[in-house]
């Protein structure tokens, strides 16, 4: 009798730890770091690559710190209410035209981080045609 | 040292006078133009005074000068302090801003208010009477609220 038990019991356990392992769903958040942005914000896709490279890693939930999240979290987007978005879109522009951001301190260890001429004024061009188009559409 | 002493206060007196010649441009012009930001906007009278009290010295075109004031190098901090902020939020042309521009800024006047950023530290070490109370902080901010969801739906 005892032969079989302790065999069959760790194949009961073996098969219980598979069923539990795999119905379990698997955090796919574990793995992508900070850069997943909100599944239904949409910013267009040049935009959202250059936010996701440069900004994501402090502006996102995920992040551990609390100041950027404080000022500006991205996946937290779809909750501004319209002036907000469109006050948030202002400052986004303002501080990478001035350099403030990213900061010089985290451009120090990630450089490929920092925003060419160029990409300000994608962003900048996009944050004056969101918020115009946020505006507009309130009038809906 | 008695005389090395007394050569220096005569240095630095010398020094004190001799900057007092040398004064920043003063902040006056008319501020009640088409652009100024409470001609444009329609607010509560308490919200006037509050703005005129505690905001306009550095962020309008027309500072008050008390006597102290023109005294260098304190002239000089004042004159730093005015320049930066018109640069920041100016009242006095607020009616040159783009609509979005305005909603951003109504919402970072309350923004920097609420976190007792502005009116700045210094400006109320002399002006105790500049400082807002919660209750003029919250008045303003939910001025604010109203004066944006306005601006938005407005054609």
């Amino acid at each position: 009798m005892m032969k079989r038990v302790i065999p069959l019991s760790i194949l009961a356990i073996g098969l219980l730890v598979a069923y539990v392992s795999l119905s379990t769903p698997e955090d796919s958040s574990l793995y992508e770091m900070n850069l997943q942005a909100e599944d239904d914000v949409e910013f267009p896709a040049e935009v959202a690559k250059l936010l996701e490279n440069s900004c994501y890693d402090c502006h996102t939930t995920a992040s551990k710190n609390d100041d950027a999240k404080d000022a500006l979290d991205f996946n937290k987007w779809n909750d501004l209410k319209t002036s907000k978005k469109i006050s948030a879109l202002d400052g986004i522009c303002e501080v990478i035209e001035s350099g403030d951001m990213p900061p010089k301190k985290y451009l120090e260890h990630y450089p490929a981080t920092a925003l060419s001429d160029d990409q300000v004024k994608l962003i900048c061009d996009w944050v004056e045609k969101e918020s115009e188009s946020l505006m507009q559409e309130k009038k809906k | 040292m008695k005389r090395v002493f007394k050569i220096l206060v005569f240095v630095l007196v010398i020094a004190f006078i001799a900057i007092q010649f040398f004064q920043p441009e003063k902040n006056q012009a008319e501020i009640s133009t088409s652009d100024f930001f409470a001609q444009i906007h329609n607010i509560p009278a308490d919200l006037k005074e509050t703005l005129d009290y505690s905001c306009y010295d550095c962020h309008s075109n027309n500072t008050r000068y008390p006597w102290y004031s023109r005294i260098a190098p304190l002239s000089w901090m004042i004159s730093e302090h005015v320049i930066e902020g018109k640069a920041e939020l100016n009242f006095s042309e607020w009616g040159d801003l783009a609509k979005r521009k305005k909603i951003s800024a109504l919402n970072d006047i309350c923004e920097v208010v609420e976190d007792k950023e502005m009116p700045l530290e210094s400006y109320l070490k002399m002006h105790k009477d500049a400082a807002l109370s919660d209750e003029q902080i919250k008045a303003l901010c939910i001025w604010v609220e109203t004066e944006t969801e306005r601006l938005i739906n407005e054609e």
